[in-house]
């Protein structure tokens, strides 16, 4: 049964393979190349200091190695997308589209076994594939510190999607919104045309949802506040406002009221802040996700992956049981 | 003929017209409310200020947590389309024919088989093309109204401004259609034609810099020109005489970085000969030459990828 569904995904799994001998290559060339660029023009300096503390001219740097790192991002960005659309969809919408399913429903092995034997063939080396071109991508990103496309912090949409366990659970869920979308549409074109669009929509609505996934930081300070969150962009501010004498928050309007009042009868913040205090705003609070939340985000985004995707697959073994 | 290519292609076309409509309904939409946003923040005040310090932070910082997303995806959209155009338009619309043995009927009837590819490419190509016009225009005026001011080279700004969408689409479905004539599957056409016409895209944005003649610039010693001008990679040092400093010269500048402290760096610099730095550029005004000899690239590749398909149509028996 193993050896049945390699051959029939020989041509899939050649690729993945091609994908992997190259991938892992070049960024095993890039980055001693990008190491030894860095040293030579005396840069290593500016890799823990940041991009102000650094006073030397770092845009030649970026001019040669960011758009090489940014597609090595991107690439990584959309792997999961394709492996759904040319490795999941066609893996059974081929079969049921040119009939040749007739063949293997009426062999002696359960089409439930059937079908989870194609999927694993399929499925382990693209996730495989995934997982080494992660590591070794990060790798080599994280070499190039703040003056790489990690930069802007894990909450960047294209830095997001490439840590922890995003690109594996974004490919389960590719790979099985193929699978369902093949067999659904029973054909090839349509159950691709499908798997873009409702991997793009999933990946997107998630993308503006995320920061409402967990419940972030609060920061409390006293006025004026203090905590300097603005410059600071690898942390994600969700909300923030005024707190009353008991703690509770001070509703947008009344706050923005009284803001109001004391801005006309004070000329500078020694007199706005404590004309704000009289008011009731005692405090100022900042809800925040640092940075640290980043896995936690991760796990929940996941978890959310990973259940569509298990209705996905239970969906599909329902619909390929039931198919006469 | 053209009643037969219209029921024959009516899912692709559908499809085209509905994202035609979408496009229209929803990008007019965000470009008011973002002009709104742009008006009520006073953006147009903090334009060539510092990202990361200064009074604009705060508004900046408030206008890019609202729209970044969402200008990101619209210049994404644009593109991918020649791209997505080329992989389910262009692969299919030969390869499917010849898999499924559908083909055969097309060509025993009265009409050539030049005909025969021509009438399906119209029906694809031009309602294609008008779809990624459409489209860079909608996308483009979101952009404008949000203040986006990037260079003309920037790589996801070039991609979506003047000629090059229409291009890369007329490219990548001719490529597809190609693919498809050649592999005769549809699946591997797909591949091949996303595979191909991504490489196509990024060889020729690496060849951007060889493609017009260069100027040079002369800057401050460490500087560096921020007009957004397209970088050659070809910089040095000039003397007091103008002259290029040669690589030994450069060399021994770079043991003033370890003997000087950094405020010292540039009169070390002197004493070594280096007055000015120089850097090859080719200057924003030129996009517009440049986007028209990268257009007559792609033109002229799908010319011959037609040609190279109706090789293989006429061959094949």
């Amino acid at each position: 049964m193993i050896w049945v569904a390699l051959r029939r995904q020989r041509l899939q799994l050649i690729t993945l393979l091609v994908l992997l001998v190259v991938g892992s290559a070049a960024v095993l060339i890039m980055r001693p190349m990008m190491l030894a660029d860095l040293h030579s023009m005396g840069l290593e300096g500016c890799l823990t200091t940041g991009l102000e503390g650094c006073g030397k001219p770092k845009a030649p740097f970026q001019l040669a190695w960011y758009t090489p790192m940014r597609a090595a991002q991107l690439g990584l960005l959309v792997l999961p997308l394709l492996i759904g659309l040319f490795i999941g969809v066609p893996l059974l919408a081929r079969e049921i589209e040119q009939g040749t399913h007739v063949l293997a429903f009426t062999q002696s092995v359960s089409r439930t076994r059937w079908m989870l034997t194609n999927i694993a063939v399929g499925l382990l080396p693209a996730l495989v594939l995934v997982l080494a071109g992660q590591s070794l991508i990060n790798w080599w990103l994280s070499a190039a510190g703040d003056l790489g496309p990690l930069r802007v912090g894990p909450f960047d949409m294209n830095v997001f999607g490439i840590q922890h366990i995003a690109p594996v659970v974004y490919t389960l869920f590719a790979f099985s919104l193929g699978l369902f979308t093949g067999v659904l549409a029973r054909r090839l074109l349509t159950g691709m045309l499908i798997t873009l669009v409702g991997f793009v929509v999933l990946r997107v609505a998630l993308e503006t949802l995320r920061f409402k996934l967990i419940s972030p930081e609060r920061k409390i300070t006293g006025l004026p506040d203090t905590a300097g969150v603005y410059g600071e962009v690898k942390q994600i501010r969700v909300d923030s406002g005024y707190l009353d004498a008991q703690g509770h928050v001070v509703p947008d309007e009344v706050a923005s009221a009284a803001s109001t009042q004391c801005k006309a009868t004070s000329v500078d913040n020694t007199q706005f802040f404590p004309c704000m205090e009289q008011k009731g705003m005692a405090k100022h609070f900042t809800d925040m996700i640092t940075e640290p939340m980043a896995g936690q985000l991760h796990l929940v985004e996941g978890a959310i992956f990973l259940g569509v995707t298990a209705l996905l697959f239970a969906a599909t073994l329902i619909l390929v049981r039931r198919r006469t | 003929m053209f009643w037969l290519m219209w029921r024959r292609y009516r899912p692709q076309l559908i499809v085209l017209a509905s994202l035609l409509v979408l496009g229209g309904l929803v990008l007019p939409l965000l470009t008011s409310l973002v002009a709104e946003d742009f008006r009520t923040l006073h953006l147009d005040q903090c334009a060539g200020q510092a990202q990361y310090i200064g009074p604009c932070v705060q508004r900046v910082q408030a206008f890019s947590a609202t729209w970044n997303f969402w200008l990101e995806a619209a210049r994404i959209g644009l593109l991918t389309l020649p791209v997505l155009l080329g992989m389910f338009l262009g692969a299919p619309l030969v390869a499917r024919e010849l898999e499924q043995g559908t083909h055969v009927l097309g060509f025993t009837q009265s009409i050539s088989r030049t005909r025969w590819l021509l009438t399906r490419l119209a029906v694809i190509l031009l309602p294609s093309l008008l779809l990624t016009v459409a489209a860079q225009w909608l996308v483009l005026r979101f952009l404008l109204a949000a203040g986006d001011d990037r260079g003309p080279y920037y790589w996801t700004r070039f991609g979506i401004s003047d000629l090059a969408p229409a291009s890369y689409t007329l490219f990548a479905i001719l490529l597809g259609t190609f693919a498809g004539a050649l592999l005769r599957r549809t699946l591997p056409a797909m591949v091949v034609s996303l595979t191909a016409t991504v490489a196509a895209r990024v060889t020729l944005d690496a060849l951007h810099p060889f493609l017009l003649p260069r100027r040079r610039l002369v800057t401050e010693l460490g500087g560096w020109p921020a007009d957004g001008s397209l970088m050659t990679g070809v910089r040095g040092y000039l003397d007091a005489q103008g002259q290029v400093l040669p690589q030994e010269a450069v060399t021994a500048l770079h043991d003033c970085r370890q003997a000087a402290p950094s405020t010292d760096q540039w009169a070390c610099w002197h004493e070594h000969g280096a007055v000015h730095g120089f850097v090859d550029v080719i200057p924003v005004a030129e996009a517009g030459t440049l986007h028209l000899v990268e257009a007559s690239i792609f033109a002229g590749l799908a010319v011959l990828l037609f040609l190279g398909t109706i090789g293989l149509l006429r061959r094949k028996v």
